[in-house]
């Protein structure tokens, strides 16, 4: 069992936002900046990690047919619980992360990883592949946070870096901001992998297991089997 | 099944195919389509067994919903003390912000206040100082923001002066709405590490180009109007809405003001 990695394989082989393309709702929405973005991802990771060994202890009892709706349960009791905890004892952590907790509910990321990974792998499998995909979350969020905030406003983590930045990029801010530059980014990603199959010698593909047709949560016909 | 039962069946296969006029391989596809035919209308009969199923199917998920329900009743439970107590702190800190020094238990003066016939509400907070009244801080809120709510506080001088505004709670744009709605410091790399200076109350909050514009106007003159709508308030361009939900609370924690103010003198 190599433990390394099923946390690393999250980060950048199978990173959530940019291979798997999960989440792209909070990834867009709560980028505008850096800070944000870094809100939102570490409040993800804590909720990820934590629903996927809790997910993965129950496995075994949950019959088949009815996971999904058991998955959502849990995750929307556990995010729930989360909340009012950290309203009530951690009030400047709760300022600045409060407001994600809520959308983290609807975050297909954590459901994705239930169904794909929790339900089929032991509790440090599933609490390390928790931690990892919530770190690819977290670095993917925080890059296009930063793109744009330093394109709109001239600052990074609300420093001004560019003082007197001379000109107000204010799409760059908005939803579109983020669309365009996580082409970019992914455009950018396609093409270090391309590059580095070129080298190998052979063309990129990507790997099966993340082809659509292989989705662990489309396969539901295969139940009434 | 033995070899010659196995001969014995196909034997007869071959019977059957020729007297129904077909070879051998199609015979085999009409057996098979009827045992998926059949299949089929098996799983559309209820028998008693499947009806179980879904009894025991709904009650477990009955019971992770009620589990579940149980766990949340219980957080709900045990953290609404705590819970309150961290919103009471978070106001304790605010209301020192806004205010100069003051020594009485500020929050237990709350006072709530109904002006324009009730349309609004607003609480009103007195600070003391050595028994004697020094200021007094209103909290009011509007759903008229573009987010949605918007809470504010705003603090007096005993002369009915705006001493200080803050925006408690809100949901604008970020960097568009917010910016009006929020107080920050501008940091660059070169002030990040220098050491802050403390200003004195009421320069004491980071600046706010829309908030700040209210300092000093007295509650005489308000409700108070947005240039663009005919008044003396500048709002800030793309975020119209937020500046003027801005200084509709203003105006509102000043009319309730006045308003407690003259019930005292009647009484």
């Amino acid at each position: 069992m190599n433990y390394s990695r099923e946390f690393f394989k999250g980060i950048w082989k199978e990173n959530p936002v940019l291979v798997l393309m999960l989440g792209m709702c909070p990834s867009l929405a709560t980028t505008g900046n850096g800070s944000n973005a870094l809100g939102m991802g570490l409040a993800t990771t804590f909720v990820l990690a934590c629903s996927n060994l809790v997910i993965s202890s129950i496995r075994k009892i949950v019959p088949g047919k009815i996971r999904i709706p058991c998955y959502i349960v849990v995750i929307a009791a556990f995010v729930t619980v989360v909340d009012l905890l950290m309203q009530a004892y951690t009030g400047s952590l709760y300022k600045a992360l409060g407001i994600f907790i809520p959308l983290i509910v609807v975050n297909c990321i954590v459901l994705g990883r239930a169904e794909a990974f929790a339900s089929k792998h032991g509790l440090v499998e599933s609490f390390l592949d928790g931690a990892g995909m919530g770190c690819g979350f977290t670095l993917a969020l925080v890059l296009i946070g930063l793109i744009r905030e330093f394109l709109s406003a001239g600052t990074l983590f609300n420093i001004h870096i560019a003082e007197n930045y001379p000109v107000t990029f204010a799409v760059m801010g908005q939803a579109p901001g983020g669309f365009i530059v996580m082409g970019f980014i992914l455009a950018g990603m396609n093409f270090l992998n391309m590059r580095k199959a070129k080298k190998e010698g052979g063309n990129f593909v990507n790997p099966v297991d993340m082809d659509c047709r292989h989705c662990m949560i489309c396969r539901l016909p295969e139940d009434e089997k | 099944m033995s070899m010659e039962n196995r001969e014995k069946i196909a034997e007869m296969e071959r019977a059957e195919a020729e007297r129904l006029g077909m070879d051998v391989a199609s015979y085999h596809k009409m057996q098979e389509a009827m045992r998926r035919k059949k299949a089929e209308e098996e799983a559309k009969k209820i028998t008693f067994k499947k009806v179980l199923n879904v009894f025991f199917l709904g009650g477990f998920l009955f019971l992770v919903c009620a589990f579940a329900a149980m766990i949340m009743c219980f957080a709900n439970g045990a953290t609404r003390l705590p819970r309150e107590k961290a919103k009471k702190d978070a106001l304790a800190v605010a209301l020192k912000d806004i205010l100069p020094p003051f020594d009485n238990d500020i929050i237990a003066t709350e006072k709530k206040v109904s002006p324009g016939k009730g349309r609004y509400s607003a609480l009103i907070y007195t600070a003391e100082k050595a028994g004697k009244k020094i200021a007094y801080a209103v909290k009011v809120s509007t759903m008229e923001a573009y987010g949605g709510k918007m809470e504010a506080l705003v603090s007096f001088s005993m002369e009915k002066r705006i001493l200080s505004f803050v925006i408690t709670e809100h949901s604008e744009t970020p960097g568009l709405g917010s910016e009006v709605a929020e107080r920050k410091e501008k940091k660059t790399f070169r002030t990040l590490f220098a050491e802050k200076e403390k200003k004195a109350f009421p320069y004491n909050l980071p600046p706010g180009a829309v908030l700040d514009q209210f300092r000093g106007r007295s509650t005489e003159q308000a409700p108070w109007r947005l240039r663009s709508m005919g008044g003396n308030v500048d709002g800030r361009s793309g975020a119209t809405i937020t500046s003027n939900a801005v200084t509709v609370l203003a105006s509102r924690a000043a009319l309730a003001l006045n308003e407690m103010l003259k019930k005292e003198v009647v009484r």
